[in-house]
């Protein structure tokens, strides 16, 4: 598998969030204004990158090398929940005008289902450190993709006359199955 | 103060954590066997061999070191079955295979079942990942029979409409792509029973 | 009487999916069947049920510095228990849940359960309350499921319903299907409940 066909089939064929199912809590919370929306990709960017290498690392050098590859889940959970730590204190002493604006949703990212989950597809499909690291960066501009184009729609939806029952999540899901359906048709890309 | 604090927290995440992998260990070594002898019945169980070679009643293994020389010599190749019947004669045959042209979602793995003479007798899908509804129609009847009587040296091709040669097979509507890697796997299976089985 | 509140409360007042909007991933992932969604409400029931005792039964001990990660070492260590078990005894809805059932262990009803509740609860009442969240969560899950294979496979449960003219809206299997009947559904029920308090 070459690099750029890993890459454009996280971003768009198998899009993190609106093909795999993977991220939508934040998909949805944090997607109602543009700026936290960015705000927010660029966050999970770099936890994605960095979780996708570490856990790689651990399953490779401790997982495989004892034969213990069941305590897979627990360790690989405990190392998000620490990278998600460390980037809040990280971000508290060098940007706190972006640690503001993210609040609770910082610490959110550790149970941000895309993080987990890439870390669990980056081996089962059996990729080394260069190829995780290619699809962990695919995956995560693909996730900040349809996040600011999702908060992209939604800012306009506030001023739109949508139908009392379906104000606010149900409205934001149809929408989102519309985006769905326009990935659809990424599914016969392949380079 | 504040370090030995923190010796402490991570004294009591330490203990946790090893409790917790302890039980984890312990449970592995319970359900370890019992996982593998259910991959091994849902792949090749006598069930499987009564569907994939009619008239078998279940899969006994092959001389391990003519298996291991397929193995070395062809890539998707993933294991081969002798199919008995009751008395313990041998009625047929089974490839477990992977395709060798990738479907959409990967490459579709496939259990084929030959008869002594070289003529497929039975297919069954053990795992693919294909379109819901459009590829995963691969496994429906219609196509699936069209591959009974296919033989080994026939080279199995797939066309989109109009079936006109005895080596043709006719794409499932939309699908094209996953009945090709679906025949791919098919014509790897006879390859192999022709190469090293007959 | 006050444990069947909490029974009813996470049936119905606070549903964790079409009130509380938690552990989206799986119920839009895995709701392509009946038997999907149910089986996947159960698992996580089981993990919460579990997490919920054992985080109750410590709550004295576990020091508020670590009790996060504490916390998700316990939920952790369930999820790895229910993927063993699943994986030896129901291989084929192991297969179907895939990669979500590890993924139970960021689904944040459990996390939020144990924060909110059984940290400063007695263990009884924290049963209940992951009993009433886990039917809840498992209702509006096999809900999803059957209005999606209904519509998009014209089954429910895997036994055919509609008649062989009936021609599956093949789009609510597939994930945009996923996205609209959960709008949809949460729609209808904010209109039900609007009716109600009117």
């Amino acid at each position: 598998m070459n690099f750029m066909s890993i890459f454009i089939g996280a971003v768009l064929v198998n899009n993190y969030v609106l093909v795999k199912f993977l991220g939508i809590c934040p998909f949805l919370g944090v997607s109602k204004k543009v700026e936290t929306a960015l705000g927010m990709g660029v966050a999970v960017t770099f936890v994605m990158t960095l979780a996708s290498i570490m856990t790689y690392l651990v399953q490779v050098t401790i997982l495989d090398n004892f034969g213990v590859q069941y305590l897979q889940t627990i360790a690989f959970i405990l190392i998000i929940a620490s990278l998600v730590q460390f980037v809040e204190m990280f971000l508290k002493k060098s940007s706190p005008s972006l640690y503001e604006a993210l609040g609770v949703y910082l610490p959110l990212i550790t149970t941000n289902c895309a993080v987990l989950g890439l870390a669990i597809l980056n081996i089962q499909n059996e990729f080394l450190l260069l190829e995780t690291i290619v699809n962990a960066l695919g995956a995560a501009v693909g996730f900040t993709l349809a996040i600011v184009l999702f908060a992209g729609i939604r800012e306009r939806l506030e001023l739109a006359d949508v139908p009392e029952s379906l104000k606010g999540f149900p409205i934001a899901l149809i929408t989102a199955g519309l985006m769905s359906i326009a990935f659809l048709g990424f599914s016969s890309l392949s380079i | 103060m504040m370090k030995n604090e923190i010796v402490k927290l991570g004294l009591v995440l330490l203990i946790i954590t090893s409790i917790a992998g302890g039980l984890l260990a312990f449970s592995n070594t319970v359900t370890a066997d019992l996982i593998v002898a259910a991959e091994e019945e849902a792949s090749s169980g006598p069930e499987v061999a009564m569907a994939v070679v009619p008239g078998s009643a279940k899969f006994e293994n092959m001389d391990e070191d003519a298996v291991n020389e397929i193995k070395n010599n062809n890539e998707k190749f993933i294991d081969a079955k002798k199919a008995v019947d009751e008395e313990g004669n041998v009625v047929g045959y089974g490839i477990r295979t992977l395709s060798t042209v990738a479907g959409y979602g990967g490459d579709i793995e496939l259990f084929v079942g030959i008869s002594p003479e070289g003529e497929v007798v039975g297919i069954k899908v053990l795992s693919m990942l294909e379109t819901p509804g459009l590829g995963t129609n691969v496994q429906n009847e219609e196509f699936k029979n069209q591959f009974e009587g296919k033989t080994d040296d026939m080279d199995i091709e797939v066309v989109k409409s109009g079936v006109s040669e005895e080596n043709q097979v006719q794409a499932v509507a939309g699908a094209t792509t996953s009945s090709s890697s679906y025949t791919s796997a098919v014509n790897n299976a006879l390859d192999i029973f022709k190469e090293y089985i007959k | 009487m006050n444990l069947v509140k909490n029974l009813k409360n996470g049936i119905i007042k606070e549903n964790p999916i079409f009130v509380q909007l938690l552990g989206m991933c799986p119920t839009l992932a895995v709701t392509t069947s009946a038997l999907n969604g149910l089986g996947m409400g159960l698992a996580t029931t089981t993990v919460l049920i579990g997490s919920n005792i054992v985080i109750a039964s410590l709550r004295k001990l576990i020091p508020n510095k670590i009790r996060i990660p504490v916390f998700i070492v316990v939920i952790a260590t369930f999820v790895t228990l229910i993927d063993m078990f699943m994986h030896a005894y129901a291989l084929e809805l192991y297969k179907s849940l895939g990669l979500f059932i590890p993924l139970i262990v960021v689904n944040c009803l459990i996390l939020g359960r144990a924060e909110s509740y059984a940290s400063k609860n007695s263990v009884v009442p924290s049963i209940f309350d992951a009993v009433g969240m886990g039917i809840g969560f498992t209702i509006a899950l096999t809900v999803l499921g059957m209005v999606r294979e209904l519509l998009g496979s014209g089954s429910l449960f895997g036994a055919t319903i509609f008649g062989g003219s009936f021609e599956p809206a093949l789009i609510m299997i597939l994930p945009p299907g996923a996205f609209l009947a959960l709008g949809f559904l949460i729609g209808l029920v904010n209109f039900i409940s609007k009716k109600r308090t009117a």
